[in-house]
């Protein structure tokens, strides 16, 4: 039977419901033949869920998958995997102990007469597929001694053992290099040039208008848009996914900085800082870029106290602080919020209350016993300012979303009437529309006269966001600019220079 | 998260949401239950006998409870109750003061919380393997003390009242234990120190990040909870009327387990001494119920196991019932 | 080939040393002849930290120092396993006698029959081990049938003939049951309807008998008799008795075993703890070194060695004790006088 249309793969109203939640609403959906389509919205609007069900593991409650024409159903990943649809997840499925060959030809091991295994062939197929794909590697290599990069290709070369004709990417390149993202580009255009469709959904934007031909947006379990790409912008993708219109992610209202609050004179620690020195003004947004193990939050923690250092000073308004004394950086007016807010950063078991005023309950103390109203009403005043959604003050943090969580953290910091604030990552894991509202947020910090530094490793909210900008590699300083002078190729070249 | 619209619950769901209420109705449930069988547990005597029996177990859970907020375990508290008991007995007879040797008790307490603390916060050894480590340490160490039991040479009136007396209708140790339990009431749910005790179980890391002092903070736990197991080693002392080096055998595991039922969680972060009250009180009872009704003794241990077990099943039911209230 | 070779050398090195061990073993035995004092005895004991064990030892200790016998003591601490390495290192070390309190009556069948091939004599105390030339150890059931014997002389003589009964039991140790059963026993020849009213199980422990008899003396606080299968049981009892507004003088209390001092300073009080089932802890002491010195000269003995047991009360039992302090005394020539049963009425 041929592909009707020209399409590899439809998908024709196919509903899935969690009790109590309809995950996917009636999806209508279409992949060409050699096309790159994305996938975007907002976390919970129901693309994983399709994902799921297109790699067998979730069954869907109604509609119908046609591939190459031809419906099918889907009862488990072998399945999907046989049909020919290949999905690599963020968890990349390999197995790290086994070569590269073995985990290609995983569910097919070329046999010899039946009962050995022909490792010649094996490795000789391997060698080929991975080459196809830009990979120059030795095929018996072992899947632990490769990066996260070369993993995932692996996971592609896994998908053509099997001739897969259907490749969904989940994410791929939350934890890559900006060189190993366009290897990975490199690689999907060749997937593409051999007639492959490939689903890739992701967060960032920049990637759907620099890879992909379609982009489809998913809102509250529904497809709300399909839109060639080169017919569409930003702007509207953005409007699509929020069901409003955005005008600026990078509202900056602040300006003109007072005098140097935080000082950072030779820090180094063990492991990776070297020597690092900068100062951070009064009402000024300093953002800090590196790539992966670059250091940034080696600095951060190093600079709260959370880590020891073996060398250096810090100092708040020319006050020298303890290294390595989390609870005395807490108490002299210096805040942070950590890169994984949910380790480190929320008590998930308490209430959105209890977690704003966790660093400033003296302030609603009486001999050592705690104001409850004078609490709540402080906390409200906050929830209203920054639009926390929260069915109540007592609710839990821990059901929170990503994004209100967030707005918790930063509740907390500044009820908490800090002189330096140190955020790590404050945008990652969060879609779009509480992305805009964060950076209000850190716009306002800035306007009250802390002073801010923003570890970040997404280079557009780093010009977007910053007065100045630093950028580490190797545990170093190597770059500095100001925010007129900034562009993505200097920070970049400067990210790479020294690196160990 | 996949959800976004409001989610359906079952009735069922929403009622276990308020874990006390639950806890209360199998209370009342079983103690019908043994009231149809006999008539004679809810006469006086046996209400205030179960009371004052568990008293000794409350004040200790009082202190482990606020342990287990923190995200810590104490294992040393049955061989703690027989030390002090043993302690407390001897000074009494060789000072002829019934305050010294409760104080040599309590401080034998609070010298053990210390080192358990230290133990935890410096030495970074799990508190688990360390109190495991002190509840051997104790046990052999009092037999050292005390190869025999300490009989009462000092007949002294005030020390007998302590674990036998009546203030009116009221067993002291029962009025021991609501003066105690009223007091950490009010700190743990009204106490900054109190707020410290959850964020430092809950999230180690972010109430540093807070300014909170959280070893500091753990070594009091610890010291406080060593100080109520003495509490109530000094009740038991005074009830059996000699110190005996082989007591409190179990009782850590059996205050634990009251605790656990009651809603507090091993992992730390959560917990609330009205959970911890009604399940000692629930397997209290269950242990007396089987007496009066005249059953085999060893079915006190398997009952109070089913009865746990489904308890813990009910709570992991219950945080996936609020799991589905999930608002973006 | 160098792995074959090395396990060769392994094997041929633990002939070699097997061989010298088995060889150098022989010759010394014979030396020890008949008629003679065993020199050096040694006793694995397994529970050395409880009261009871420590009077056993002094019992020991007293009667080895009397006939001159080197006494080497050594607790197992309760674990089969180290009694096991224990009875080697005594036969390795040539003693003359072991006597052997066992962990587990199974367990310690290797050790009876290893000793028995090394020829080193061996007494057992406590519990009955398959295999073994003789055992000294009191009897649980005549034991307590004394005690009922006496407590029902008792009520009848001053409690108005009727007695209805707590007991405080250990259900896991056979020794315990025989020692109920025969108090019960015992207090029917005397007192043919007395009611065993409550059997509880106090796990030999005092605060644990304490909480037990609390519930059932609620459930029927009708008992005017309690037993205890140990004195901790017994005055974990009492204490409950007390603590729930009972008439202490309409009560009588016996307790077995008198492992310790408690019993005494009981009924040195003048309460109602009136009779002790007494088994004489160091008399257990004593009579195990008796019977290693027979052993050792290849008299035969009985199966089972009975040790005294008798039923001291208030007005007799300073005929068997003295006590100074904490330190108590035992008269040898009143305990050793005492008439002991050929066999157990019941095992």
């Amino acid at each position: 039977m041929n592909e009707t249309n020209g399409y590899i793969l439809e998908v024709k109203k196919v509903s899935k419901e969690f009790p109590g939640v309809q995950a996917l609403d009636a999806v209508d959906l279409s992949l060409r033949r050699g096309e790159v389509q994305a996938l975007v919205g907002e976390n919970g609007a129901g693309k994983s869920t399709l994902i799921k069900i297109l790699a067998g593991v979730y069954r869907k409650d109604g509609g119908e998958v046609l591939f190459e024409g031809r419906p099918i159903e889907l009862h488990s990943s072998s399945d999907s995997l046989h049909l020919g649809i290949k999905v690599v997840f963020q968890e990349l499925a390999l197995i790290p102990y086994m070569s590269v060959a073995e985990n290609v030809f995983l569910e097919s091991f070329p046999l010899k007469g039946n009962r050995t295994i022909d490792w010649k062939t094996m490795n000789g197929e391997t060698g080929k597929i991975l080459r196809s794909v830009g990979l120059d590697l030795n095929p018996s290599t072992p899947i632990h001694n490769l990066t996260v990069s070369q993993q995932q290709m692996v996971e592609i070369g896994r998908a053509l053992s099997h001739e897969a004709r259907v490749v969904i990417m989940d994410e791929p390149t939350s934890a890559l290099t900006p060189n190993e993202i366009q290897s990975l580009f490199e690689a999907i255009r060749r997937l593409k040039a051999m007639g492959i469709g490939v689903l890739y959904v992701t967060h960032k934007l920049e990637e759907v208008f620099e890879l992909c031909d379609r982009v489809t947006v998913f809102r509250d379990g529904k497809l709300i848009s399909t839109r060639e790409v080169a017919e569409t912008n930003t702007d509207q993708v953005v409007t699509d996914m929020v069901g409003r219109s955005i005008t600026t992610l990078f509202p900056r209202t602040h300006s003109g900085k007072g005098e140097a609050v935080l000082e950072v004179r030779k820090l180094s620690t063990e492991k990776k800082l070297r020597e690092v020195s900068f100062e951070v003004c009064a009402g000024e947004v300093v953002g800090v870029f590196g790539l992966l193990g670059a250091g940034r939050t080696e600095l951060a923690k190093a600079i709260f106290g959370l880590d020891p250092a073996t060398g250096g000073e810090v100092s708040v308004r020319d006050q020298r602080l303890k290294l390595g004394s989390a609870v005395q950086s807490a108490r002299s007016g210096v805040g942070l919020l950590t890169e994984d807010r949910k380790e480190e950063g929320l008590v998930l078991q308490m209430s959105v209350t209890q977690n704003i005023t966790l660093p400033s309950l003296k302030e609603f103390a009486t001999m050592g016993f705690i104001r409850r109203r004078d609490e709540q009403e402080r906390s409200q005043e906050f929830v209203n300012r920054f639009s926390i959604k929260t069915p109540s003050l007592r609710h839990k943090v821990e059901y929170l979303s990503g994004g209100n969580q967030q707005k918790v953290l930063l509740a907390r910091w500044l009820m908490k009437k800090l002189q330096v604030i140190i955020l790590d990552e404050p945008t990652r894991g969060i879609d779009v529309g509480a992305k805009a509202e964060i950076h209000k947020l850190v716009d306002e910090l800035a306007r009250e006269g802390l002073a801010v530094l923003v570890m970040t490793s997404e280079m557009p909210e780093l010009l977007g966001v910053s007065d100045r900008i630093l950028v580490m590699s190797g545990g170093r300083i190597t770059g500095e600019f100001d925010k007129d002078e900034a562009t993505q190729e200097k920070v970049l070249a400067a990210a790479i220079v020294g690196g160990e | 998260m996949e959800a976004t619209a409001k989610p359906k619950q079952s009735l069922f769901g929403r009622l276990i949401l308020f874990n006390e209420i639950m806890l209360v109705g199998v209370l009342l449930i079983i103690s019908v239950l043994i009231s149809i069988g006999t008539p004679r547990f809810y006469s006086t005597t046996n209400i205030l006998n179960i009371l004052r029996d568990s008293s000794m177990a409350v004040i200790a859970g009082i202190g482990m409870t606020m342990l287990l907020i923190t995200g810590e375990v104490d294992l040393s508290i049955g061989s703690l109750v027989a030390f002090v008991g043993v302690v407390t007995m001897d000074i009494t007879n060789k000072t002829g003061s019934v305050l010294l040797g409760v104080l040599a008790g309590l401080g034998l307490g609070a010298a053990t919380g210390l080192i358990n603390g230290l133990v935890r916060t410096k030495l970074k050894v799990n508190s688990l393997i360390g109190t495991i480590a002190m509840m051997m340490i104790l046990r052999g160490s009092v037999y050292l003390y005390k190869i025999e039991a300490v009989q009462n040479y000092h007949g002294l009136n005030a020390f007998f009242q302590i674990g036998n007396g009546y203030v009116g209708f009221m067993p002291i140790p029962l009025l021991i234990m609501i003066v105690l339990y009223v007091i950490f009431l009010f700190v743990i749910n009204r106490s900054v120190l109190g707020r410290s005790l959850y964020a430092t179980g809950g999230n180690y890391t972010a109430a540093k990040i807070s300014g909170i002092n959280v070893d500091g903070l753990k070594i009091l736990t610890f010291v406080m909870n060593s100080i109520l197991a003495a509490v109530a080693g000094v009740i038991l002392v005074s009830r059996m009327n000699s110190g005996q080096p082989n007591a409190g055998q179990g009782f850590e595991l059996s205050v634990i387990a009251g605790v656990i039922l009651g809603g507090t969680s091993l992992g730390g972060g959560e917990g609330t001494l009205i959970g911890t009250l009604i399940g000692i009180l629930i397997l209290r009872v269950i242990n007396n119920g089987i007496i009066l009704l005249r059953w085999n003794q060893d079915l006190q241990i398997v009952i109070s196991g089913i009865v746990i077990i489904l308890a813990v099943y009910i709570d992991n039911r219950r945080k996936i019932a609020r799991s589905k209230i999930i608002t973006t | 080939m160098k792995r074959k070779l090395t396990v060769l050398a392994v094997v041929l090195l633990a002939l070699l040393f097997t061989a010298s061990v088995a060889f150098a073993g022989g010759g010394e035995e014979k030396a020890a002849a008949a008629g003679r004092i065993p020199k050096r005895v040694g006793w694995i004991g397994n529970y050395m930290m409880h009261e009871w064990y420590q009077n056993v030892q002094k019992g020991m200790k007293a009667r080895a120092e009397e006939l001159g016998i080197e006494l080497v003591i050594l607790d197992s601490n309760q674990d089969m396993a180290r009694q096991v390495s224990l009875a080697e290192d005594l036969i390795a070390k040539n003693v003359d006698v072991i006597i052997l309190t066992p962990a587990q009556q199974e367990g310690a069948v290797p050790i009876v029959k290893k000793a028995k091939a090394e020829g080193v004599p061996l007494v057992i105390e406590a519990s009955a081990v398959e295999g073994m030339i003789t055992m000294v150890a009191i009897c649980d059931y005549d034991c307590g049938y004394k005690g009922g014997v006496e407590t029902g002389k008792y009520v009848k003589a001053s409690l108005g003939g009727k007695a209805r009964v707590l007991a405080v039991d250990l259900p896991m140790l056979r020794p315990c049951i025989l020692r109920v059963d025969g108090f019960m026993d015992g207090l029917k020849t005397i007192i043919p309807d007395a009611v065993l009213v409550h059997r509880i199980d106090g796990q030999g422990l005092k605060d644990q008998a304490l909480q037990v008899a609390t519930d059932a003396l609620t459930a029927d606080p009708n008992v005017n008799v309690i037993y205890g299968c140990n004195d901790d049981s017994a005055l974990g009892a009492l204490q409950a008795y007390r603590a729930a507004g009972l008439d202490e003088k309409k009560l009588v209390v016996c307790g077995t075993g008198g492992e310790g001092n408690a019993f005494i300073h009981a009924m040195q009080e003048g309460g109602p703890y009136k009779v002790e089932a007494a088994m004489f802890p160091e008399a257990v002491g004593y009579e195990c070194i008796n019977m290693a010195v027979k052993l050792h000269n290849g008299e035969s003995v009985p199966e089972h060695y009975v040790t005294p047991t008798f039923a001291l009360t208030t007005e007799n039992w300073n005929k068997y004790y003295s006590l100074s302090g904490e330190v108590r005394t035992i008269n040898w020539d009143a305990v050793n006088a005492i008439p002991r049963e050929p066999q157990c009425g019941k095992y």
